[in-house]
């Protein structure tokens, strides 16, 4: 968890507010390499779900991904060519909505602990169902001369169980 | 109902009707008849190893509970109270001490036996109170820390029912002196498709795989995957067993250069030595993948892809109705390999199979795809293929020395419609 002493200003904050807009715009016109290109080389990306425990109980959650860059890469490169997926063939119809933005000064100079709130709204072809998933981000970004890239992601879905299926769109 | 005496197999055609994998009153059958006679696998013992630990599960549509009580046994306790039917326990896991019912305040020891409905003495004098315990499954056992139940209280045990299918599953699960552990709470998913396709899948469905999962059998990470595809057939084989169980073992050819087994940590290998016969520990040896079920619900795959390490993933394929099912998913190291093997098979089991699976995501839109498109009635007057069955059903592999039926080559249909033959024949008896 962040520092929350250490809240960025206004300047940074509204250029850390507008990274994951960027972010989600591209992952919703399924451009997916570009949006692979913001995460370093040693990024670990993270998605949890939950293990319903009574509240007496500290939260219980679990990774339900844990990849680094080539095992990224390769999920990536699954869902970017037509002819290598069937569950992104024809395309899920994604929105993602970002917000409750939070952001921190990190461990050094240039970089960031940012925390977003994100819903994913996902419509499968021929499923008369939509899908909602609902998760708290937590990033570690690192700033250079190309603006933020990602160096760690981690999702906390809050789901035990995902009702829609498996999970194909990143988060 | 009409396919009752005839069946849904027709065993001179291949054929399975489609109402199988659509129907909500097959659905009901199957409960009646399979789920609620049969060994269900409901959860593993690392899950629950101190006492009073517990996980939520179901057992045909009944939800259980899975505890270990005060005398270090597992038992299997209908959740839901004696006297008006709520849950004792609303979450999926926890640690107790007893189960109070939130709705009266009956209360419950963890083995079940009823401690105080909090009004005994507005009871008869006459009132047995010893026999108003949460509902025990009569039969609870463990295959090296698998448990299973039954409700039938005239079952077979555990070891009759699994059979020779049991020799895999050692070679599995019981491989090292400490056995094997899971490695993360179950990946839950709720998927639009029958169960039982879950259940052919891996029994034998080496058909799929080139093409539900051109993806990682393309991408370079991939590899090894592609690789056996293309090799598939000559030197894998299905392994048929009693009760309908099987699996099938790829890359595993008398002769073959050993190239398999540097993917364990070497670290194990005299522990396999240790726990497992020369056979078993030469299967070990060849492997690639082996991919199996346990009828009617439970099925593994140990496989090597990606980075190479072997995760053992457990999956269990529990019907909802005749449509949707809901699937868990365990990663599953030996006790004995050290953390980082351990987060590393974990990572890879998750990369592969799982919730976010990339090989999981394309079987799931594909098998929600054909139980959608058969649920109707012109397609449910064309009934499934199993035909590449037929030619060698008669003709198991005379060569092979281990339990069970061999049958090559390993892209037939044969595993899965043994399956289906052992379905029709539970599902057309009547007695009760």
């Amino acid at each position: 968890m962040a520092d929350t002493t250490s809240s960025v200003d206004t300047e940074d904050y509204i250029a850390i507010q507008r990274f994951p807009y960027a972010e989600a715009a591209l992952l919703d016109r399924r451009a997916f390499q570009e949006w692979f290109a913001l995460f370093t080389d040693d990024i670990r990306y993270v998605v949890t779900t939950q293990v319903a425990r009574p509240a007496q109980d500290p939260t219980s959650q679990f990774a339900i991904i844990d990849e680094d860059h080539n095992a990224l890469k390769m999920r990536v490169d699954q869902i970017s060519d037509p002819n290598l997926t069937h569950a992104e063939n024809p395309p899920t119809m994604t929105r993602r909505l970002v917000s409750n933005v939070e952001a921190y000064y990190g461990e050094r100079n240039g970089v960031f602990e940012a925390q977003s709130n994100i819903l994913l709204y996902a419509s499968r072809p021929g499923e008369p169902e939509t899908a909602l998933h609902a998760g708290e981000r937590q990033d570690t970004l690192i700033r250079d001369s190309n603006g933020f890239r990602i160096d760690k992601r981690t999702v906390n879905l809050a789901q035990a169980v995902l009702t829609s299926g498996t999970l194909s769109q990143l988060l | 109902m009409e396919n009752n005496a005839t069946g849904w197999v027709d065993s001179e055609r291949g054929l399975v009707s489609r109402d199988a994998f659509i129907s909500d009153e097959v659905y009901r059958l199957e409960m009646e008849r399979i789920f609620n006679r049969s060994w269900i696998y409901l959860a593993h013992e690392t899950e629950i190893p101190n006492i009073g630990d517990y996980v939520v599960r179901t057992l045909g549509n009944a939800p259980v509970i899975v505890v270990r009580d005060t005398a270090d046994s597992v038992k299997v306790l209908l959740n839901s109270c004696r006297h008006r039917g709520a849950k004792l326990c609303r979450g999926d896991a926890g640690n107790t001490k007893n189960f109070v019912c939130p709705f009266h305040g009956w209360a419950y020891e963890i083995d079940g036996a009823l401690r105080t409905t909090g009004f005994d003495h507005h009871f008869r004098e006459d009132t047995d109170f010893g026999s108003m315990g949460l509902v025990p499954a009569p039969n609870v056992e463990s295959f090296h820390g698998l448990i299973f139940a039954n409700w039938d209280k005239n079952a077979i045990t555990l070891r009759d029912y699994l059979g020779d299918i049991g020799w895999y599953l050692e070679t599995f699960f019981n491989r090292t002196p400490g056995g094997m552990e899971v490695l993360a709470p179950p990946h839950r998913w709720r998927t639009k498709a029958n169960w039982k396709i879950g259940s052919l899948n891996f029994i034998g469905d080496s058909q799929h795989s080139p093409t539900t999962h051109i993806g990682p059998s393309t991408l370079d990470s991939a590899r090894t995957i592609r690789d056996g595809f293309r090799k598939h057939g000559q030197d894998s084989f299905h392994v048929v067993t009693d009760e309908g169980h099987g699996c099938t073992l790829t890359y595993l050819t008398p002769g073959m250069p050993e190239k398999n087994y540097h993917t364990h940590p070497d670290a194990l290998k005299p522990l396999y030595e240790k726990s497992l016969n020369t056979d078993q520990v030469s299967m070990l040896h060849h492997l690639r993948v082996c991919v199996g079920t346990i009828f009617p619900n439970l099925s593994f795959i140990e496989s090597q892809v990606g980075a190479g390490e072997k995760a053992v993933s457990v999956r269990l394929w529990h019907p909802v109705s005749g449509t949707e099912m809901e699937v868990l998913s365990w990663v599953f190291a030996e006790k004995e390999a050290d953390q980082d093997y351990k987060d590393r098979v974990l990572r890879n089991g998750f990369h592969n199979f799982g919730a976010v699976g990339v090989f999981e995501q394309d079987d799931m839109e594909l098998w929600a795809s054909a139980t959608s498109a058969s649920s109707n009635p012109i397609a449910q007057q064309y009934p499934y293929s199993f035909q590449t069955a037929l030619p060698y059903l008669d003709s198991p592999a005379e060569d092979h020395k281990w339990p069970g039926r061999a049958h090559r080559p390993a892209d037939t249909e044969v595993a899965q419609f043994w399956f289906m033959q052992r379905w029709d024949a539970l599902m057309r008896t009547n007695e009760s």
